[in-house]
């Protein structure tokens, strides 16, 4: 019996269940066509084995944290290389990297909801390991940020010739913010906001844990960008340069006007910040204990005492 | 609930069967209108025990290859049976209306 072309079409079951009911799939298809080859048994094997796979992303859940960072190298390559930030891409990249980010968000509402008991150590590694390194990489972006945001504002309003324009564009070429704020004074504001956006996390966590799972999956996700609206309000770089609702200054701010605007280019730096917001996402889950798994020939999740 | 998962269940109703067995006593039951393949057979089992409609009842090793008998639960048997009313109910009201050609009418 040639079990060789089942083999192939099993590739498309997740590796756990093939290595467990892979002899029997393949067994049961020879049996039903007497021992021979079918196309209809394998077509049957990808079809259903992709809908159990794509049931099942928890194992491929880093994938989510991988694609929007290889968008944020390739867009640190244009800002490196001066390069178009629009190449069509470009764009599907940070499509696909948008499209990651509440695939993580999902995962993290679930654990809260799981396992609430690890809320202050996973919020204390969302600031540290999260937050906090936006403020640094905002800092070190300071002169990148401010060319490019230059230049994605004449991209926007390319015939805003008004006075309030020309002051703080010549301001921005002079180097200098209109208000003189300094570097320390805006990585300081910066790194209040994280602080207080890591508080108001925490306390969310902390009210979400008390709810039903379900509700809890669908409160921390939705929190979880209303107080990314919070940080975009209260970030000075976006203020100070009085760009309106153009975020483009401010990492995190960045990438949240990036979610909104998804369909208008952008500046390459807010590229780099859904890489730096998939990254610190990673880092909470993982903070968490990972994805919930799910077991076998069941629904239910693990619960804390099962993966433990 | 679809035909397939209908037939699934009702091959498992006198004993537990293997997953070749139900295919077979599925195709047998349906008068060879419901032909499982072994992916889409596997998957609605596996559905079927995530459901609790289903559960494993022993596994046995026949010329070196694993085989899983499967039982249907109290709850599939609930399901069967709401599934069969809800027939039954259909067919009260179409075979009036159809009249005397109904019972030479194959669906």
């Amino acid at each position: 019996m040639n079990r060789a072309p089942y083999r192939f079409s099993m590739l498309a079951y997740p590796p756990d269940y093939r290595a467990e009911y892979g002899g029997e799939l393949v067994g049961t298809a020879l049996d039903l066509n007497h021992g021979v080859w079918s196309a209809r048994q394998s077509i049957g094997f990808l079809w259903e084995g992709t809908r159990m796979s794509a049931r099942r992303p928890r194992r491929y859940w880093p994938l989510a944290v991988i694609a929007p960072l290889a968008y944020s190298l390739a867009q640190v390559n244009v800002l490196i290389s001066r390069g178009d930030p629009d190449r069509p891409e470009l764009v599907a990249g940070k499509s696909l990297a948008v499209l990651c980010l509440p695939i993580l968000v999902y995962l993290i509402a679930e654990r809260v909801a799981e396992r609430p008991s690890r809320w202050r150590t996973a919020a204390i590694v969302w600031v540290t390991a999260g937050f906090s390194s936006v403020a640094v990489v905002s800092s070190l972006a300071l002169k990148i940020s401010q060319a490019s945001s230059n230049a994605a504002y004449w991209r926007l309003w390319p015939t805003d010739e008004s006075e309030r324009a020309r002051i703080h564009l010549s301001s921005v070429d002079a180097g200098h913010f209109d208000d003189g704020w300094g570097v320390g004074q805006i990585v300081g504001r910066e790194l209040v906001a994280v602080i207080v956006i890591a508080l108001l996390s925490s306390l969310v966590l902390r009210v979400a844990a008390g709810l039903s799972p379900s509700i809890a999956a669908a409160v921390v996700p939705t929190t979880i960008f209303l107080l990314l609206a919070v940080y975009v309000a209260i970030t000075p770089w976006a203020f100070v340069m009085d760009y309106d609702f153009f975020v483009g200054d401010s990492i995190l701010g960045a990438t949240f006007g990036d979610l909104l605007l998804l369909p208008v280019p952008m500046d390459p730096v807010s590229g780099v910040a859904l890489g730096v917001a998939a990254t610190s996402m990673g880092g909470l889950l993982l903070a968490w204990g990972g994805p919930i798994p799910i077991r076998h020939g069941t629904r239910r999740r693990l619960s804390p005492v099962d993966t433990a | 609930m679809r035909e397939p998962t209908y037939f699934l269940l009702l091959s498992l109703t006198q004993q537990p069967l293997h997953g070749y067995a139900i295919a077979q006593r599925a195709t047998e039951l349906s008068d060879g209108r419901v032909k499982l393949s072994a992916g889409t057979l596997y998957g609605a089992l596996d559905r079927l025990v995530a459901s609790q409609d289903l559960c494993v009842d022993r596994e046995e090793v026949v010329q070196g290859r694993k085989r899983r008998y499967y039982r249907i639960t109290t709850k599939g048997l609930g399901q069967l049976a709401e599934a069969t009313q809800q027939l039954r109910a259909t067919l009260s009201v179409a075979e009036p209306l159809i009249g005397p050609g109904f019972s030479g009418v194959r669906p």
